[in-house]
């Protein structure tokens, strides 16, 4: 049997359009806002001849809240196809010396913080100015070889007056990374291997030599870019601050 | 149905039933849940952009798109000695590996080298650097020698693979040579107790010199 | 009076082509439309990259070449320039350093070209091709001798330098003379020894290109 709702006078006796439950529209055909229920009348009518309070309540609510409580069910609902994807949980912890640190993809154990005016194989930008090293101990813990552009990211200078070096939006980079026993450029960084570098930083020499310095640790990840479909070691982000003394360099200690 | 009032119905706004939209709406749903796990459960996207790989060994002349390679018997030591700079030390072995180019069809800078170690770890050798390869632009049928070095920790030796390629950072798609260099752990032991200087000289067009 | 009434299955399948036949006599032609909209790659990916737009020489006879040479600045500049091939021969006198590797031989290409003293020509490339092809370049740094960077321009008057828009008012202005409205050239490429060379092949900006067919090509 056809069920009907409210038909209008003029379209009794006329074929329904589509499918057999035509709906009423809510309004005729001068439009009026809607601030009560959302819920056609014919279905709350039926709502509260069936006695049942929860439906009752749910088809008396405006539109406005119906669509509120909808688009919860819906975010919920996208647990199914990926939105629930892990998010790393970020929090600042104190760098120490002598402590091995994970910072992805490397494993860095920060030594000693010393400043020198001369350094063989590395040239000043102007006489008078110093090198800053921060002497550490990198290792890389993936499974490939990384190049030196992400070393450089992953250790920079905070709060140091006088650096040559423009700062980022994480400190100032190191202007070279030089292995201590040679002297060349760290790059690429292949794992599997404990290489022993300074990091190096250029400071005006009119400012006095720093007593201690701030050392940020950036970790990255990898993934792909936005714009670039290539994977590598991205959007680095600082997980360790730490003050480190800093002393001038004793000569036996540095890059050859 | 007059003619009067089925433009008027027309107007109307008709709904469906709601267990019509619910069920639409379970099958939007539905849809979403099942493109993501497609998507997601098998890893095709790796197989369908790897590049042709032709195997090879040491002295094996490999035909690839671009040009005919040749892997020489690589040595190795704890020391390097690059054409310009001084001597390079590692905490690793320098692994040495001789490589002749011969371009085909119109001159080609082959650019991309990796080293698959024993270990199952890929070391990068870029175009410059501590770990470099750098042959320069080959002309066709003027063999181009030239060398490459990486550094490498000494259980990486045994086993490991030479790949080759020509765009140093795409590879997708076209010819990568793989050459299984033949080595040993014994290899591995020599060249880490030896620090007598290897030597690694800058690609040219005439055959090095043999001691 | 018997009439045979067709079975459905035939009465449906010959309408069903009846019906379709002006899409299906446009679907090849619908196909390759669709094809050429999604290949706007094809232009830059593949006929911008190689020798794929070539004006061809006449034996022995000069051709006029003209290109729109897209400048870097986000506007063309004209290359307008007429060129013969003299001769190719195998190179009597080599550039100073120039050691030909083993299995190789060096040839001489001689030119002449004629062109406006104000028309920019630097920065061109030359190549020899033999029958089969294979691209042979010139290469001005290589073999241990140096040659001019610009294969088609004389070494000492090259003409007029590409602008580089806001950079101009910082580079010292240009002190060499004026180049002469027409002039020769012989650069030497280096080739295998067995190579018989069929055309040189003379370009400013892919794809573009002249091509100058030697007597044996």
């Amino acid at each position: 049997m056809t069920r009907r709702t409210h038909t209008t006078p003029a379209a009794t006796g006329t074929r329904p359009l589509v499918g057999r439950h035509v709906r009423h529209p809510l309004h005729g055909p001068t439009l009026r806002r809607v601030s009560g229920p959302a819920a056609p009348p014919g279905l709350r009518a039926r709502a509260r001849s069936s006695g049942s309070r929860v439906a009752r309540r749910v088809l008396d609510q405006p539109l406005r809240r119906l669509g509120v409580v909808g688009a919860v069910v819906l975010l919920a609902a996208t647990a199914a196809f990926g939105g629930l994807e892990e998010q790393t949980d970020d929090g600042l912890e104190v760098l120490a010396v002598d402590e091995p640190v994970e910072v992805a993809p490397f494993e860095l154990t920060v030594q000693r913080v010393v400043w020198t005016t001369e350094l063989p194989g590395q040239t000043l930008s102007e006489p008078g100015n110093r090198w800053l090293g921060v002497v550490t101990t990198v290792r890389n813990t993936s499974d490939a070889g990384v190049l030196g552009t992400v070393l450089r990211e992953a250790l920079t200078l905070d709060d140091v007056p006088g650096l040559v070096g423009a700062p980022g939006d994480l400190g100032v980079p190191a202007s070279a990374v030089a292995v201590l026993v040679d002297g060349s450029e760290l790059s690429p960084v292949q794992p599997g291997l404990a290489y022993e570098v300074a990091f190096l930083f250029e400071q005006d020499g009119r400012t006095p030599p720093p007593s201690s310095v701030a050392v940020r640790l950036q970790r990255h990840v990898w993934g792909t870019g936005s714009l670039d479909p290539t994977a590598g070691w991205r959007d680095p982000t600082t997980v360790l601050r730490g003050n480190l003394p800093a002393r001038e360099a004793v000569t036996d200690e540095d890059a050859a | 149905m007059s003619a009067a009032e089925a433009p008027r119905r027309l107007r109307a706004r008709v709904r469906p039933p709601a267990g019509r939209t619910l069920g639409a709406s379970a099958a939007v749903l539905a849809a979403l849940v099942v493109g993501h796990v497609v998507t997601s459960a098998f890893p095709v996207d790796e197989r369908v952009a790897a590049p042709f790989v032709r195997e090879g060994a040491v002295g094996d002349t490999l035909d690839l798109r671009y040009a005919r390679l040749t892997v020489e018997e690589p040595t190795g030591s704890t020391v390097l000695a690059p054409e310009v700079g001084s001597l390079l030390a590692t905490p690793g072995v320098w692994l040495v590996v001789p490589v002749t180019v011969e371009a085909k069809g119109q001159p080609r800078a082959l650019a991309f080298a990796e080293l698959l170690g024993g270990d199952g770890r890929t070391y990068t050798v870029f175009t410059g650097g501590r770990s470099a390869f750098l042959p320069g632009a080959a002309q066709p049928g003027v063999p181009r020698y030239a060398t490459l070095h990486v550094e490498v920790p000494p259980e990486a030796v045994a086993g490991a693979r030479l790949r080759v390629g020509l765009d140093v950072e795409d590879q997708r798609h076209d010819d990568v040579a793989e050459v299984d260099l033949g080595l040993t752990q014994a290899d591995a032991d020599a060249w880490s107790a030896g620090d007598t200087p290897v030597r690694a000289p800058a690609a040219s067009d005439a055959p090095p010199e043999h001691p | 009076m018997t009439t045979t009434v067709p079975s459905p299955a035939t009465t449906s399948a010959r309408s069903w082509w009846r019906r379709n036949r002006w899409a299906l006599v446009a679907l090849p032609l619908a196909l390759a439309l669709m094809a050429a909209a999604s290949a706007d790659r094809v232009r830059s990916l593949w006929w911008e990259q190689g020798l794929h737009s070539p004006t061809t020489a006449g034996q022995g006879q000069a051709v006029t070449f003209h290109q729109d040479v897209r400048d870097g600045l986000g506007g063309t500049r004209p290359v307008d320039v007429e060129v013969r091939l003299d001769a190719v021969v195998d190179a009597g006198a080599l550039p100073d350093g120039l050691v030909v590797p083993a299995g190789a031989r060096a040839v001489q290409v001689e030119m002449t070209l004629s062109a406006d003293p104000d028309v920019v020509l630097r920065g061109c490339s030359l190549a020899v091709r033999d029958a089969d092809g294979t691209r042979y370049d010139y290469v001005a740094d290589a073999w241990g001798a140096t040659q001019a960077v610009s294969p088609c321009v004389p070494a000492d008057a090259p003409g007029p330098a590409p602008s580089l828009g806001d950079l101009d008012d910082v580079l010292t202005p240009d002190s060499t003379p004026e180049r002469p409205a027409t002039w020769t050239v012989s650069p030497v490429v280096v080739l295998p020894a067995d190579v018989q060379v069929s055309d040189v092949v003379l370009w400013w900006q892919l794809p573009q290109h002249v091509v100058l067919p030697t007597a044996r090509g």
